[in-house]
């Protein structure tokens, strides 16, 4: 019985580097996709139907590139996918935990959670990836497809916006 | 650039997951459940053939079962039952001497299944739908939860089971192959097949999940000695 496989093809290198990468990486991948897609349901969706698509089509893999980044560039799509799926907005009720906005913070978590959901795409998903997936600038820039300095760019431009949130929600308190 | 203050904010938001492990075999099985139309093209004739072969056996069980099942009036497949799902190939057993195919699908939100010989196996297929999953609290019938056939039994069990053993009449203990179902059956199962030696009587299901501790039982009649005693 030791023999008994579900019907795939278990040799090959990317597969096994890419089984590797999904579970160091989970947490991460999935936080980074939930605040893509706005809930933990959606991002756990995502993270599982980017896997799936990486598996089909780890045969176009160039070995030149960086495996991290082909993954992470997966799975901010299939999060954005989720994302236009889902009829509600991104960064909406549900957090990771499942738990609604702490009420006690006096707004100010939902202020800023405004001020994420107010921010270019680009931005949004830099902010994210650098964040919660603690990837650098190329790493970041490999998997959004464009170049480090657009990200560093896009990244100084959401520190600016949040912390202007910041102060707002500190001078309202 | 790395800012502390959005750093903790962005905790907040999102804070680490709990979950620290996604189901990387669901993944794969997911994965591959597309690329069987691909093996036709890509295999060697042989594996072509026992493909193929593998089709036909399920296919044709799938046939027998649901006339069977029309025979007996099982409610799935009354006209008012739901339609079912599309077939799912879960598992197969590509060893020459000892292959089989396990087949399953949805109806409304009963689980049917079938283990199919094929290529030089020479037992008899086994097929039918179940209410329940090993591992579920309350288990409905137990009869209802499981399938045996000479030398085998196969069923579904919840996601929390990641070990399932045969206890047999003579003793001994089996360990039983546990696979993911593909995403496409459209419910979160595992299933087990264990296989013993058809001489021997199976007494008891149990599962357990990752951690050893046993989460379901079934336990399995001694049909013989029922109709024994109905003969009696």
């Amino acid at each position: 019985m030791e023999s008994v496989c579900t019907p795939r093809e278990t040799s090959g290198a990317n597969l096994a580097e890419l089984e590797r990468t999904y579970r160091e990486r989970y947490p991460d991948l999935l936080r980074a996709a939930t605040a893509i897609s706005g809930s933990a349901e959606s991002g756990r969706d995502a993270v599982h139907d980017a896997f799936v698509s990486l598996i089909r089509a780890r045969k176009t893999y160039r070995q030149d590139g960086h495996l991290d980044a082909w993954v992470w560039a997966a799975v901010v799509n299939a999060a954005r996918r989720e994302t236009r799926r889902r009829s509600s907005l991104p960064l909406a009720e549900e957090s990771l935990n499942g738990s609604a906005p702490h009420a006690e913070d006096g707004g100010g978590q939902d202020a800023v959670r405004a001020a994420i959901s107010r921010l270019p795409e680009r931005q949004k998903l830099a902010l994210f990836l650098r964040y919660y997936a603690d990837l650098d600038y190329a790493a970041i820039a490999e998997a959004l497809g464009t170049a480090p300095g657009t990200i560093a760019a896009a990244i100084y431009a959401a520190h600016k916006t949040l912390r202007r949130a910041l102060q707002e929600v500190e001078t309202n308190v | 650039m790395f800012d502390p203050t959005i750093a903790n904010v962005l905790d907040e938001l999102y804070p680490r997951a709990g979950e620290k492990h996604g189901d990387w075999d669901r993944v794969v099985a997911d994965a591959s459940s597309r690329r069987r139309l691909r093996l036709f093209r890509t295999r060697s004739r042989r594996g072509r053939i026992v493909l193929a072969l593998a089709v036909v056996a399920a296919l044709s069980v799938l046939t027998v079962v649901p006339a069977l099942a029309v025979s007996k009036n099982w409610w799935s497949l009354r006209p008012s039952a739901p339609n079912p799902t599309s077939p799912v190939v879960v598992a197969i057993n590509p060893r020459i001497d000892d292959s089989w195919a396990l087949v399953a699908y949805m109806s409304s939100d009963i689980v049917c299944y079938s283990l199919t010989p094929f290529g030089v196996s020479n037992f008899d297929a086994t097929g039918g739908c179940g209410t329940g999953e090993l591992g579920e609290p309350n288990l409905p019938e137990p009869g209802a939860t499981y399938l045996t056939t000479a030398g085998f039994a196969v069923g579904p069990a919840t996601l929390d089971v990641a070990t399932v053993e045969a206890e047999l009449g003579d003793g001994s203990t089996v360990q039983a192959t546990i696979t993911t179902a593909p995403k496409a059956l459209g419910a979160p199962l595992r299933f087990y097949v264990a296989e013993f030696p058809a001489t021997v009587k199976l007494t008891q299901i149990i599962g357990k999940d990752s951690e050893g501790r046993v989460i379901g039982t079934i336990s399995v009649p001694d049909f013989s000695a029922m109709s024994r005693r109905s003969t009696h």
